[in-house]
Order: C-alpha cells, then sequence, then structure tokens
C-alpha cells in the first residue's frame, strides 16, 4: 500500500513538474519572429478582440501561438526528423521524411500521387501558348524578340532516380511538354528547352543541386549559353566564355530548400557557388525603385552562416533594374519564378541594361505594359517544368 | 477547445484542478462552484458566442427538473422540456439540412447559415435525460442551480460526451469524492487517451484522408481497403481517446463517468459491436425512444418500425446528412437480418467468420458515415470491390503500406484488450515483480506518452476531435 502510495505521489508530481517546466519556458522563451527551417513566420500573440472572443478564433490563434512557441520546439522539430529519417530509411524502408524522398546521394522533392487529365492539360497549354503567342506579336511590333526558356526543376533531372512506387511525375512532365508544344506549333514562339543538357545524366550532379529544387550556377550559365546563342543567331551580343570567368565554391554550407525541410541534419550535402568575371563590369542596381548595393549576389557575412539559393540576386524581388551604362548594348527584360535569380546574376553581363520582373511580387503594370513602356530588345520567360504550362503569375500574358 | 490541445494540457487543466484543489475538500458547494464555472470558461474557449445558449439550457432544464417533480401539471412541463430540447437541438442543426431537402422539391427556400453550437447535440441529451428521469421518479431533482448547471456543463464531456445520467453523478455532488488513487488513476487514463489521439489517431487520420481525398476512379482495390481501414482505426481511436481523456479528467476532480467503448472490434456480430461502441449513446436511444415506443415487447412489425426510428434518429443524431441517415439505416438492416435471420447461423459460425463479417458490415458502414455524399460512398464501396481504376495494387497502396503499417499494427493492438488481458495476468501471478509491474508500468508509460504527445502537440498541427461536430 505505501508503495502504491509513493509511486501514485511521484508519478503525479513527475507529470506536473513537466507541465510547470512546458509553462515556463514558454513563457520564457521569446516569442513570434521567424523559423528558418520552415520558412515561414511564427504566430504571434493574437490581440482581444470582441468579434475573435465570439466566434472563437482568439482561442484557435492562442493555440496556434503557443505550438509554435512551444518550449524546445525547434529541437523537437530536428529530433522528430531524425528520428524519422531512422525509422523510415533504415526500418520501413520508405525514404520520404518531411515530403522530402531521402537518397543516399540527392534529395527529391516528394510528389503526391496524381491521376494525369489530358483534357486539363492541353487546355491549359493552349492557354499558355495563346499567352506565349500575345507576348512575342507585341516584342516584335517594334522590333524585339521574345524567347519562353524552360528549365527542367529537379524531379525533373532526376526522375529516373525515385524509388518505382514513388511518384516522379514522368507522365505529368512528358504530357505537359508535349502538349505545350503542339500547342505553339506554327505560333512563331521562340522556345528554348534545357531539358536534353540539363537532363543528361553525366553531369547531372554539376548543373543541378542535390540538395535544392533550382539548377546549380553551372545549369544557369548552360541556360545563359543556350539563350545567348540563339540570341546570337540574329544579332552579335558578347557571349561570357568559360575563359572570361571563374566559379568558385562558397566555404558556407549550403541549406538548400530539400535540406531545409529535413532540418538540414541529412547525410547529403552540396555546395553553392559563385561566377565572376575575370573582368568585372560596374553596375549600378536598383531594387523596386530604390537603388541598392551594386552586387548580384547576397553574400553571407561569415563562413559559417547557412546560405541559400537566395545568394542569386538576393531572392526573388518584384523588379531589379540593373544598368552597366552601355547603352550601345541591348535591353533585356528577364521575367520569371526563382529560377531567374541565378540565370540574371551571369545575364547582365552582356547586355547594357537588364530589367527583371517577378509576377507573384510585382503589382505595378501587367506584362503588356511594362514591355510597352521599357520595349526592351529582349525578353525572357524562364519557367521550371512545374509551371511549364501554369498561366497563374509569371505564366500570364501581356494583360 | 479539445483536451489534446497546449491550452487545456498546459493552461486550462492545470489551472483548475490548482483553483479546485486550493479549496478546501469540507467546501463541496465552493469546489462545485470552481468547476462549474470552469465549464463556461472551457466551453467559451470555442468561441463566447453560445456560452448564453449553454446557460438557457441550464436553466431551462434545472427548472424543468423542479416542475417536473413538483407541478399539478408534471406531464406538460415535462413535453416542454423535451420540445425545447429538440427545439434547440433542430434548429441549431437541422433546419439548414431540412430547408435544402425541401428546397430539393422545388420550394426555393432561402436556406441560412446557422453556426452549430460545439457539443449541443450532447448536453441536450443530457438535459432530456435528466428532466425525463426525474419525471420518472428515477432521479430526485436537483435543487441547487449551481449543482444542475455543474451536470450539464462538467467540461470533461461537454463536448463530445459520455452523455452521463444524473443519478451517476447526483450522489458525487455533495459527496467527498477526491481521492490521491482517484486522481493518480485519473491522470492515467487521461495520459493514455492522450497518447492515443496524438500517436495513433492522428496518422491514421492523415491516411484516411489521403485516400478519402481521391475520386472513385483514382481508388485501386487495395487503396480502398486501407483507407477505410484506416478510418476504421481513426474513428475508434480518436473518439475513444477523448472519452478516455473524459472519464480521467472527470476521474481527477472524483466523479466517475460511464465507459464509453467496450473493444467494439472484438465484436462477432453487430448486435454486439453495438453493445459495445458508444455505449452511452446507444443506451440513451434504448432508454428514451425505443422502450417508451414499445422496444422489442409487441408485434414484429411493430418492432421493426420501432428500430428504424432509433437508427434514423440515431444516423440523423451524427449528422444532418443523408449519408448518416442511411449509415443509421445500414445498420437497422444488419441488426434485423441479425435478429431475425442469422441468430442461429451466427452462432455455429467460427470467431473468426463471423468476426470478418462484422468488421466488414461496420467497415461498409464507415464508408456511409465518412463520405461527403450518397454518390461519393457508392464509388468509394465499388472501388473496394474493384470498380474503382481497375488496379489491385497501386503505388499509392503500396507507399502508404510501407509508411503506416506499423502504426497501423499499433493502432490495432491499441484496440484489442491486450491491456486488461495482461493486467488480469499481472494480477494472477500474484508475485513482487508483478505487483511492482502493476503499480509503476502504468504511470511510467503514462508519463512517456506526456512527453511523446507534447513532442506531437508543438511539433504537429492542432486537429480537432471527429466528435466536435456533433
Amino acid at each position: 500500500m505505501k508503495g502504491k502510495r509513493i509511486s501514485e505521489i511521484m508519478f503525479i508530481a513527475f507529470a506536473g513538474l513537466f507541465i510547470a517546466a512546458v509553462v515556463i519556458i514558454t513563457l520564457a522563451t521569446p516569442q513570434g519572429g521567424f523559423s528558418y527551417f520552415e520558412n515561414r513566420s511564427l504566430q504571434n500573440m493574437p490581440e482581444m478582440e470582441k468579434d475573435s472572443l465570439l466566434d472563437g478564433s482568439y482561442f484557435t490563434t492562442m493555440e496556434k501561438f503557443l505550438t509554435d512557441n512551444g518550449a524546445g520546439r525547434t529541437t523537437l522539430l530536428k529530433l522528430k526528423t531524425a528520428y524519422k529519417l531512422f525509422i523510415n530509411i533504415k526500418l520501413l524502408n520508405c525514404p520520404v521524411v518531411n515530403d522530402v524522398v531521402v537518397l543516399p546521394d540527392v534529395l527529391l522533392p516528394f510528389n503526391p500521387y496524381e491521376t494525369i487529365n489530358m483534357e486539363t492539360i492541353e487546355s491549359q497549354s493552349q492557354s499558355m501558348a495563346e499567352n506565349l503567342s500575345e507576348i512575342t506579336d507585341l516584342t516584335e511590333s517594334y522590333g524585339g524578340k521574345f524567347m519562353y526558356v524552360t528549365v527542367p526543376c529537379q524531379y525533373v533531372s532526376y526522375e529516373s532516380r525515385y524509388p518505382w512506387y514513388l511518384n516522379s511525375r514522368r507522365e505529368y512532365t512528358e504530357a505537359s511538354r508535349e502538349a505545350l508544344y503542339n500547342a505553339l506549333e506554327g505560333s512563331g514562339v521562340t522556345v528554348v528547352d534545357m531539358y536534353d543538357t540539363l537532363t543528361d545524366a553525366e553531369i547531372r550532379n554539376t548543373v543541378n543541386s542535390t540538395v535544392d529544387n533550382h539548377y546549380s550556377i553551372y545549369g544557369a550559365y548552360l541556360t545563359y549559353l543556350a539563350v545567348m546563342e540563339k540570341i546570337n543567331e540574329t544579332e552579335r551580343v558578347h557571349i561570357l566564355t568559360e575563359d572570361e570567368f571563374t566559379i568558385t565554391p562558397l566555404p558556407n554550407h549550403y541549406v538548400g530548400s530539400r535540406s531545409r525541410k529535413l532540418f538540414d541534419i541529412s547525410d547529403v550535402y552540396d555546395t553553392i557557388d559563385i561566377l565572376t568575371p575575370k573582368v568585372e563590369i560596374p553596375f549600378s542596381r536598383y531594387d523596386n525603385g530604390k537603388q541598392v548595393a551594386p552586387t548580384v549576389y547576397s553574400m553571407p557575412s561569415n563562413q559559417y552562416e547557412g546560405v541559400l539559393y537566395s545568394l542569386y540576386m538576393g531572392g526573388d524581388i518584384g523588379e531589379t533594374v540593373i544598368d552597366t551604362g552601355r547603352e550601345e548594348l541591348p535591353k533585356i527584360l528577364i521575367y520569371g519564378d526563382s529560377f531567374t535569380n541565378a540565370f540574371e546574376s551571369i545575364a547582365y553581363y552582356s547586355f547594357g541594361e537588364m530589367r527583371s520582373l517577378d509576377f507573384r511580387h510585382y503589382t505595378e503594370m501587367t506584362l503588356g505594359q511594362y514591355i510597352e513602356m521599357y520595349k526592351p530588345d529582349y525578353v525572357v520567360c524562364i519557367r521550371d517544368y512545374e509551371q511549364l504550362i501554369s498561366t497563374s503569375a509569371n505564366g500570364c500574358g501581356i494583360d | 477547445m479539445a483536451f489534446s490541445s497546449i491550452t487545456v494540457l498546459a493552461f486550462f487543466l492545470p489551472a483548475v484542478l490548482a483553483v479546485y484543489y486550493a479549496v478546501p475538500s469540507v467546501m463541496r458547494k465552493t469546489r462545485n462552484f470552481v468547476l462549474f464555472g470552469a465549464g463556461f470558461v472551457f466551453y467559451a474557449l470555442g468561441g463566447v458566442r453560445f456560452v448564453v445558449l449553454l446557460a438557457v439550457s441550464i436553466v431551462i432544464n434545472y427548472a424543468g427538473g423542479l416542475a417536473v417533480s413538483r407541478s399539478k401539471h408534471r406531464k406538460m412541463w415535462l413535453i416542454f422540456d423535451i420540445l425545447f430540447n429538440v427545439f434547440l437541438l433542430g434548429y441549431f442543426k437541422y433546419v439548414g439540412f431540412f430547408v435544402s431537402t425541401l428546397n430539393c422539391l422545388g420550394l426555393g427556400l432561402a436556406v441560412h447559415k446557422i453556426a452549430l453550437p460545439i457539443g449541443i447535440s450532447f448536453f441536450t441529451f443530457q438535459g432530456i435525460s435528466y428532466v425525463v428521469d426525474v419525471y420518472k421518479g428515477v432521479s430526485k431533482p436537483q435543487k441547487n442551480l449551481i449543482d444542475a448547471g455543474l451536470y450539464l456543463s462538467f467540461f470533461p464531456q461537454l463536448m463530445s460526451g459520455p452523455i452521463v445520467r444524473y443519478n451517476m453523478v447526483s450522489e458525487s455532488l455533495d459527496a467527498k469524492r477526491e481521492s490521491l488513487d482517484g486522481f493518480s488513476a485519473g491522470l492515467v487514463r487521461f495520459l493514455i487517451g492522450l497518447g492515443k489521439k496524438m500517436i495513433l489517431t492522428n496518422p491514421m487520420e492523415d491516411l484516411a484522408n489521403a485516400v478519402f481525398s481521391k475520386s472513385a476512379g483514382e481508388l485501386s482495390v487495395s487503396l480502398a481497403w486501407l483507407g477505410i481501414i484506416a478510418y476504421t482505426l481513426q474513428i475508434y481511436l480518436d473518439f475513444s481517446s477523448y472519452s478516455d481523456m473524459a472519464i480521467g479528467i472527470a476521474k481527477m476532480f472524483g466523479f466517475k463517468f460511464p465507459e464509453n467503448f467496450n473493444y467494439p472490434y472484438v465484436s462477432k456480430s453487430v448486435t454486439e459491436f453495438w453493445r459495445r461502441w458508444h455505449i452511452t449513446l446507444s443506451s440513451w436511444f434504448r432508454d428514451y425512444v425505443y422502450f417508451p415506443m414499445g422496444g422489442s415487447r409487441c408485434s414484429r412489425g411493430r418492432n421493426i418500425l420501432n428500430l428504424a426510428v432509433v437508427w434514423s434518429l440515431t444516423g440523423l443524431w451524427h449528422g444532418a446528412n443523408f449519408t448518416f441517415v442511411l449509415w443509421g439505416l445500414w445498420f437497422l438492416l444488419l441488426l434485423i437480418i441479425e435478429k431475425f435471420l442469422l441468430k442461429n447461423i451466427l452462432n455455429k459460425l467460427p470467431g473468426f467468420l463471423t468476426h470478418i463479417y462484422t468488421m466488414v458490415g461496420v467497415m461498409l458502414g464507415w464508408v456511409l458515415f465518412r463520405s461527403e455524399n450518397l454518390s461519393s460512398a457508392v464509388g468509394y464501396i465499388g472501388a473496394m470491390f474493384g470498380f474503382g481504376n481497375g488496379e489491385f495494387l497501386s503505388n499509392e497502396a503500396i507507399y502508404y503500406l510501407r509508411l503506416y503499417l506499423p502504426v497501423i499494427v499499433i493502432s490495432i493492438i491499441a484496440s484489442l484488450p491486450i491491456k486488461e488481458k495482461l493486467e488480469k495476468y499481472l494480477i494472477e501471478c500474484d508475485t513482487k515483480a508483478s505487483r511492482f509491474a502493476l503499480c509503476w508500468l502504468p504511470k511510467a508509460f503514462a508519463l512517456l506518452l506526456l512527453a511523446v504527445s507534447y513532442v506531437e502537440l508543438v511539433t504537429g498541427s492542432f486537429r480537432a476531435f471527429i466528435y466536435f461536430q456533433f
């Protein structure tokens, strides 16, 4: 009886101490802020308002605040990820952790299973083709040239690496590619397709990242080369050749979008490189109308800091202007999702002025209005295969 | 607000326990008042706007209890009280459904969206049972408004039951009820429920949601079965874990709640399943609907009619949708077949066959219960029998099986009476080691569950319990 009583007192005391520790640490820890690994803002303490109290949303938000700022949350998330990496890979033989397919040498996205609907794909491709035709017509109306540059994203480059029972999206990739090209037939739209180059197994690990969705600086350079060769079919514009630059890996740890989802505790690592022209050219840079430091790399403050893909051009920005002051050289407008960033950090070198737009952030003008206002010699849209036929944001037409 | 939330686990519950036990145990009424107030605070965590509704329900049922025991017009008061509760439930839960149904006939009535107060299906049923029991003399009326209010708004059972009868708790309202032993046992039960919810239910919910979000044409046979197995486990673990937590918390305050589940998935007939599943609801319908209508002591036709009413209402109670009504009628059909046709055959069949029959019947019912509408349910059942995407084994099913198999196995184990068997074995052993294990193991296990549940709470997203919607 005495032993039972002792066990009961000890049990209640331990449970109470645990809860008390949770409460004290949660309240003592700085609250709100940003979760680096989750790439999102943490919930701040909600403000008490009549409506939110009445409908219960105040306490729902409060619960989110408490879980977001719970004692030891980041450490626990890391421990849980490490546990899942061990259990899922070693015991369950299912290498999917936190929506990342963890292979010995590459981290790939987990693609949800899908049913291919050809009708939808064809209709989307048709809309996309119409948008691209509009932009081509507008650009050519004043003597400019438009190019639609398609680059494989990571799951396309590594589609053969997926375990057989996981979805590599091969079917979707093939279907959307074929449908778009069918829709574009006879439209006069110039397409630069980087599929064959960037999926080549011999150079795949060099031109793609093993820990991030985007291509490496080598992949961006090959894309730049393909675009410049297409431009040089009609006009002579200087191409930055391999003997004119050096590519240097940063000593910093590259935290790719995949490794970030795994709290950077997987065994797969990669480097992030910068391309530096041997002869540098001076330029001014403006982001969203404000002059900023003249650089195309957002360099870390020290070598111990982790680096993200946003190293290139400082990440996604609504509008960026790089003016090299060489008015004799053509002007280029580049728009697209984040694949444009690494490309832009090379492309500015060949043009008098380079402007870039990201319609996920830029809202001041439509693409058509911007082209009419700026009248660039070249308009280049860069999109990855995941967004190949998506007409949202950077898949827009002139309106 | 769910028990499996940081708000309740780390703040609300400890605060209520602290205030409650700070009041000297001789001050019963003050302690009851603390719990009564806590019920309202707990209810307000889900939105303050319906607190008044809860208060009105308490006052009416309290007054109803007094009126049916004293008034000359007892029956009239009884009818009034039942109509009030039915009106409350009907207005908030079923008006939209009935108007939409009438609109199907082309009436073109305006459908006003009415927010559903959490737990209304539970506290209105408790209100009805209280007044009916007082009317029948089963219980004495509660003269103290706070104590009557505490019975109806006691926070462990307020949102999702169990549906407690007044005579089960009436004595505890006045007597000294708390003990170290009870508190410890209650805490163990609460933490086991919390662990069940956080560790087993949530993964099963993820799996079931992933499968049920697909159209029937995308489902292979294996994926459809995997999805319904996951949902079968989810709904049991979810609801029984809530009951565990409710029973556990009540015990920490010295109240004894009735059991709501008795391992329903070991049943060898659907009749047995319903004796083990949501026991407090089944017995409520039996005592307050089925028996007053004549039960089974009547002609076969009348008996079937009585059963049809009960099972239609049972289905409708779970949700204002025809899928729920059909779910109830599906069980009516199985129960009638068992009662009038299969009774002797089932007794002669090997146990594993009757168990398979029961589980298939129950799972088909869960398809109706889980599906958004009838056509989805029919499509899903079709996919279970090969009329989905035509495949038997799909890559997706293999992926989910690899990922979830251990949790499925543990969930199945958690749905079986293994704990009871182990306890019985240890008691029978009666050695020093077995006594030590009986004393320490459940508590150590509960503490481990507390730690793991906390990890799941802060690292996962908040999930609502299924039975909150009822």
